[in-house]
């Protein structure tokens, strides 16, 4: 077993799934959204010279259709502010469209 | 143990295709080190589960996982490297058309059921997309054939009870591994652990799956092999939206990069000589026991000059040394001593120059091979 020190009072970012927990509440707020809609996120990672190194991607299904906003930043460093700023679009548009 | 307070649901589909003549595939993934190639040994020891074929994927450019399934000489076995979910479409495919049309040959015999171990790194998202109805569009006549001879019956994660929860802190596929679940094994449950409610600590991650401790009296390996088709209607939200962002990934004009796991790396080492078993405990203890070192897992197999027809297993995962064992004999003919270990911002060349070290020194008049990195 590790003998490894780990100090119980040092301050932790939130992992990963609890950073995905607030990004969809931060989407839900922003968007309004009612329950029924599905709000998945995800993060993508691009070796592509010129593109970010990690991008978040947000997806809203329902019934009435699919939104996403892609945010240029690592899913650990979004804040709620790149939420409701992001453009959001149509799957396949390039037009921002935001709405719920 | 047997939880059924995670969720007595099983997929609402499970049954459903059952008898439809398509040949069962079963994905078994788990993140780095959670111990599905010792799962997946414990389901091919099993005796109802003669007929089994077993595809296994492996990150790093030298298999060494294939060398540590005890598949028996019946079962096919076939290894890629590389990582299915990066390539996953059209990899997966292919090695189930191929083993089509091996059986179709009677070059092996006929398959009651397929076992497909991923790599820890994997995403299950488009290797899922890519077995199921609705999923990615199938390409060509392979595709066709393949869909018409297999059903991905169900996915089941190996869990660290170790480490599980710190992978979860910092990888997302460790999450994603876990919430296509329909069951989730926990591993390690054996060794000195925290005691926790596995339960409460998963359900919110994926309410439906059923949940095993590996090491519990009663565990039942085939209640792991589901009867029916996977649905993936039944798991979290989370699930609905991966599936649906990789479908719109597909039509999507800008092509990520196929490599997933950003800073993640793998490094293949080998030696030709047999070495020492001191250096060697020297050389796993030094790359091991840095926590800073950004390893993840390592796992070799290596000769040792004192015993050079019984192959030394070494393990780690994370800075976790697991105890050594040796195995009775090589299995194959390949006597390199090889390890893999993957990690993030690793110190590779000082890895790299710790292993060609450990080359036993040259007597006089004779001429010893040296490492090299695969």
């Amino acid at each position: 077993m590790s003998s490894a020190f780990v100090n119980p009072l040092q301050r932790r970012a939130p992992g990963l799934v609890e950073q995905a927990r607030a990004i969809k509440q931060w989407t839900r707020a922003c968007l309004a959204l009612p329950d029924e809609k599905v709000v998945s996120v995800n993060e993508l990672t691009c070796h592509i010279p010129g593109c970010p190194p990690k991008e978040t991607v947000i997806v809203v299904m329902g019934a009435s259709g699919t939104m996403q906003a892609s945010i240029h930043k690592a899913l650990a460093d979004i804040c709620e502010a790149d939420v409701t700023e992001a453009g959001w679009t149509e799957p396949g548009s390039q037009d921002p469209a935001r709405g719920g | 143990m047997e939880k059924p307070n995670m969720s007595q649901q099983r997929s609402s589909a499970t049954g459903a295709k059952q008898g439809d003549g398509r040949i069962p595939v079963t994905l078994l993934t788990g993140f780095l080190g959670s111990g599905k190639t010792t799962l997946l040994n414990d389901l091919l020891a099993h005796p109802a589960m003669a007929g089994t074929a077993v595809i296994v994927n492996e990150f790093g450019t030298i298999p060494v996982d294939h060398d540590l399934v005890q598949s028996g000489r019946e079962t096919y076995l076939r290894t890629s490297t590389g990582c299915l979910c990066c390539t996953a479409t059209s990899d997966i495919r292919a090695s189930l058309y191929e083993l089509d049309q091996a059986v179709a040959a009677g070059h092996v015999p006929p398959v009651a059921r397929v076992a497909i171990e991923t790599t820890g790194l994997a995403d299950p998202t488009p290797i899922v997309n890519s077995l199921i109805a609705g999923g990615a569009p199938a390409m060509g006549l392979r595709d066709h054939v393949v869909a018409r001879r297999y059903r991905l019956a169900g996915v089941v994660t190996a869990f660290d009870a170790l480490d599980g929860l710190a992978t979860l802190e910092r990888f997302m596929e460790g999450w994603k591994q876990l919430a296509f679940a329909d069951h989730i094994v926990l591993t390690k449950t054996d060794l000195p652990h925290l005691a926790r409610n596995w339960a409460d600590e998963l359900e919110h991650l994926n309410p439906a799956a059923t949940l095993h401790d590996r090491h519990a009296p009663g565990f039942d390996l085939m209640r792991l092999f589901c009867a029916g088709s996977y649905a993936p209607e039944g798991k979290a939200e989370d699930v609905a939206g991966w599936l649906a962002m990789e479908r719109l990934k597909d039509a999507h004009d800008h092509a990520h990069d196929p490599a997933r796991h950003g800073q993640i790396e793998a490094v293949s080492l080998i030696h030709d000589v047999p070495l020492d078993r001191r250096s060697l405990d020297v050389f796993l203890k030094v790359v091991t026991s840095n926590i800073d070192s950004g390893l993840l897992r390592m796992k070799g197999l290596f000769a040792i000059s004192d015993d050079p027809e019984r192959p030394v297993v070494a393990h780690a995962v994370q800075h976790r040394l697991y105890p050594l064992t040796q195995l009775e004999r090589w299995p194959d003919d390949n006597r390199q001593s090889r390890v893999v270990l993957i990690g993030q911002d690793m110190p590779i060349r000082q890895i790299r120059e710790l292993f060609a070290a450990l080359a036993p020194r040259p007597r006089k008049g004779f001429g010893w091979g040296s490492g090299r990195n695969a």
